[in-house]
């Protein structure tokens, strides 16, 4: 692994300046609502996961959409992991920026900004997309001649989730010999996430569903090497499906995220994992029969959350304000702080600068969320000044 | 008015450094996803509001929760709005840098570290809180004479949303006869947003909500007034019941938002205010029975607000019935008889703005469909990104 460049330690920086007021001090002081990690929860977590792939024939690759953080991803790496996973053209710069070279965006790259930024990126650090169409293709390929890089690519393989991604050898095929074919182009293998098995909460059942996913990923990937096009990368899972989708013959490498910094969804995934991440809020008023916080859903997101260490009822989230249930019995007043397990983190992860990391209940570091928003075109100017 | 306050416009040099190469192009031609807002539909949208106000007794006070945009803002000011509300002390620190003179923070500081902002803030403008709890008003009180300022003071009334809000008049008295009693702090009156009437897409049935809630809101004031606690401000409204509640004799202030900037879940009850802030997407993926957009739930939010479906969609194919929506992608049924294919660029129906507003860096601002400015959100995210140590050195 690389140092960080300037465009991860400024920002760095800059947080810690902004935020350093709240340094060394105790959880309850933080002004909120905050995103706090926990960093002893977040190490197991990621021990848990060296440990769980220590045996297994494929190697991790960590998905960072989830936390969009440059810290907690070398941690990863440091954590055994070969590389990090992307959502987005934006967070493989930023993440080739922290100084991890193997950077794979696992999502179908479209928009002439965007390919040039990729392959740009292709300069610098060993780049990866994957494709479901021909048209991407020859995108990526007159990019990447452009940019005088390389660009891996990966066939996106729809395995069941039904969203992006092919579904049969008959396509598969054809696309596979106009990548080998195209300058400036590596064919790699296949990507495909079998994010349906994520939704279905037995466990027996996903993991059925969850062979099932790889049997058909497999099975292409051994008709394209009987066509003399062989896959060296064959890549799925989540947090879900780490563990039997790690050991399926014929699967090189799995793409969990989630696993790091947890949420309530994953967690009932696989509760093995710790709660690293949660939100701090305020209880800003008191009824008589309910509490309202300062953390709604243009902090939590959409998919909402509880609170930890109190079994409240949810009665609604507003904007700016989460509400629970919560009679005469329930001992929260105003100004309390209370944490809230967030059902799907990344949505508040999204909307935060910052992540305010916490060790033994006190404040020890602040850390940057990286990249900020869908719309990040000066990434691009920057690879483009070459700076 | 004041100018613009220099974080403003370096907020301002800052993202048209980032994305200034869009302008003079279509808006076609964006990185997507993008956010893009119609400068003469913003500019119709306002001035129709404006064209209403004579009519009502109540003045207008803008929100800006919804856009979060200093330049929307100056614009609301700038089409007959005396002044700004904001939901976080942060929004309010923007605003008054944005040039506003009058801000009501229409919610509960509590935090100490919001409340100093609040107080310190005051030095600059006349900031205005609102408040449900005596603790929380002695606490206001404090951080205000700490600061030297004077904070206006709003007691909440829970006018049917259940959120904050005292219950009943006799709490209401209570609250504000504390407040009368406190230094540092104005007793100014009451606010009432009747914002569960904005979750009732019936239109005869959110008239009924809206005016029992108000006939409610009248009578706490009256309780309060009868005992010695004059209410010279009532504040209430949203957009889906400005009309109504703006025309009752009794409410002076309207706090409205979305009237601006809008979106398709205010349209479905207020449509003659039309839709400014929109999209531009890419498909990214098509296979035969679907098409994959290039923004999901982490760009527009929610598909609903509480149990309201918000109709996020696809300009010229709103047909096409939603599949799923993920982090980062939107999939959508489309069969063969849909033309869309990889690397088409559309519009988009964002649903709820105030959640795509919320994760956005900037808007793109188009006329005639072609980029010609680019406008900061701020405040971005729920920390103060700075705005603290802004207020507190403002007068050091």
């Amino acid at each position: 692994m690389n140092d960080p460049a300037p465009l991860v330690t400024d920002a760095h920086e800059r947080v810690r300046d902004l935020y350093r007021s709240a340094l060394g001090r105790p959880r309850d002081e933080v002004t909120t609502p905050a995103l706090l990690l926990d960093l002893a929860t977040l190490r197991a977590n990621l021990e848990l996961m060296a440990d769980g792939m220590r045996d297994a024939p494929a190697t991790l690759r960590a998905h960072v959409k989830v936390h969009k953080s440059p810290h907690i991803a070398r941690m990863q790496v440091e954590h055994g992991a070969i590389g990090v996973g992307c959502a987005t053209v934006w967070e493989a710069i930023v993440m080739a920026r922290a100084g991890i070279s193997d950077v794979f965006v696992i999502n179908e790259v479209v928009g002439p900004e965007k390919t040039r930024a990729l392959a740009l990126l292709a300069r610098e650090a060993d780049v990866k997309a994957s494709v479901d169409d021909a048209a991407q293709v020859d995108e990526l390929s007159a990019a990447a001649v452009a940019a005088g890089s390389t660009i891996g690519v990966l066939i996106d393989v729809d395995e069941g989730m039904h969203r992006c991604g092919v579904t049969t050898t008959a396509e598969a095929l054809p696309l596979a010999q106009k990548i080998s074919q195209s300058p400036g182009l590596t064919f790699l293998g296949l990507t495909g996430y079998e994010g349906h098995c994520s939704l279905e909460f037995d466990e027996a059942k996903r993991h059925a569903m969850a062979r099932e996913a790889m049997a058909q990923l497999t099975g292409i990937a051994a008709d394209l090497a009987a066509a003399g096009l062989p896959c060296q990368i064959v890549s799925a899972a989540g947090t879900g499906t780490w563990g039997t989708t790690s050991r399926y013959p014929g699967v090189t490498e799995i793409q969990p995220g989630s696993y790091a910094t947890m949420d309530g969804h994953h967690r009932g995934l696989d509760p093995r994992f710790g709660w690293a991440v949660t939100v701090l809020a305020s209880v800003i008023s008191r009824r008589s029969d309910r509490i309202v916080t300062d953390a709604g859903s243009k902090t939590v997101g959409a998919s909402h959350g509880v609170l930890k260490g109190w079994d409240l009822e949810k009665y609604r989230f507003d904007e700016e304000h989460s509400i629970f249930l919560a009679d005469a019995s329930v001992p929260l007043t105003t100004g309390d702080k209370v944490e809230i397990l967030c059902n799907y983190t990344p949505f508040a992860i999204s909307y935060f600068e910052a992540y305010h990391v916490l060790e033994d209940g006190k404040v020890v570091d602040i850390w940057p969320v990286m990249p900020r928003g869908p719309e990040s075109r000066w990434l691009l100017d920057m690879l483009e000044r070459g700076t | 008015m004041r100018d613009l306050d220099p974080i403003i416009t370096a907020a301002h040099d800052r993202v048209r450094g980032y994305y200034g190469s869009a302008i003079g192009r279509s808006k076609y031609e964006l990185v997507t996803p993008a956010l893009v807002i119609d400068r003469d539909i913003l500019r119709a949208n306002l001035a129709y509001m404006q064209s209403r106000l004579p009519e009502l007794h109540a003045r207008l006070r803008g929100h800006v929760k919804n856009h979060k945009s200093p330049h929307v803002a100056r614009m609301q000011l700038e089409h007959g709005a005396f002044g700004l509300c904001a939901a976080t002390v942060w929004e309010a620190v923007v605003m008054v840098r944005a040039g506003a003179d009058e801000v009501l923070i229409a919610n509960q500081l509590v935090n100490p570290v919001k409340r100093r902002a609040a107080a310190l803030l005051a030095r600059e403008a006349n900031v205005t809180v609102n408040v449900d709890d005596v603790r929380d008003a002695e606490a206001l009180s404090a951080a205000a004479v700490a600061a030297g300022t004077t904070l206006g003071i709003l007691v909440e009334v829970d006018t049917g949303m259940h959120r904050a809000g005292v219950d009943s008049p006799e709490e209401a008295l209570k609250v504000g006869r504390a407040v009368q009693a406190l230094p540092g702090l104005r007793m100014d009156g009451l606010s009432g947003y009747e914002g569960h009437c904005s979750m009732e897409m019936d239109h005869e049935k959110r008239h009924e909500k809206q005016a029992a809630a108000m006939e409610y809101f009248v009578s706490v004031a009256d309780h309060l007034e009868a005992n010695g606690v004059p209410c010279p401000i009532l504040s209430a409204a949203g957009t889906a019941t400005a009309f109504w509640t703006g025309s009752n004799p009794r409410i002076t202030e309207l706090q409205l938002g979305s009237y601006a900037a809008m979106d398709d879940y205010h349209f479905l009850m207020e449509p003659r205010f039309k839709k400014a802030t929109t999209a531009v997407v890419t498909v990214i993926s098509r296979r035969m029975d679907r098409v994959v957009l290039d923004l999901g739930k982490k760009t527009f939010g929610s598909a609903e607000v509480g149990s309201i479906a918000a109709h996020p969609r696809i300009f010229g194919h709103e047909v096409l019935k939603p599949y799923r929506f993920d982090e980062e992608h939107a999939t959508y049924e489309a069969d063969a008889s849909c033309d869309l294919k990889v690397g088409d660029v559309v519009d988009f129906h964002l649903g709820y703005t105030p959640f795509a507003v919320n994760y956005f860096d900037a808007y793109h601002v188009v006329e005639d469909g072609t980029v010609v400015d680019i406008w900061p959100i701020m405040p971005r995210g729920p920390l103060h990104g700075g705005l603290l140590q802004l207020v507190e050195s403002a007068g050091a």
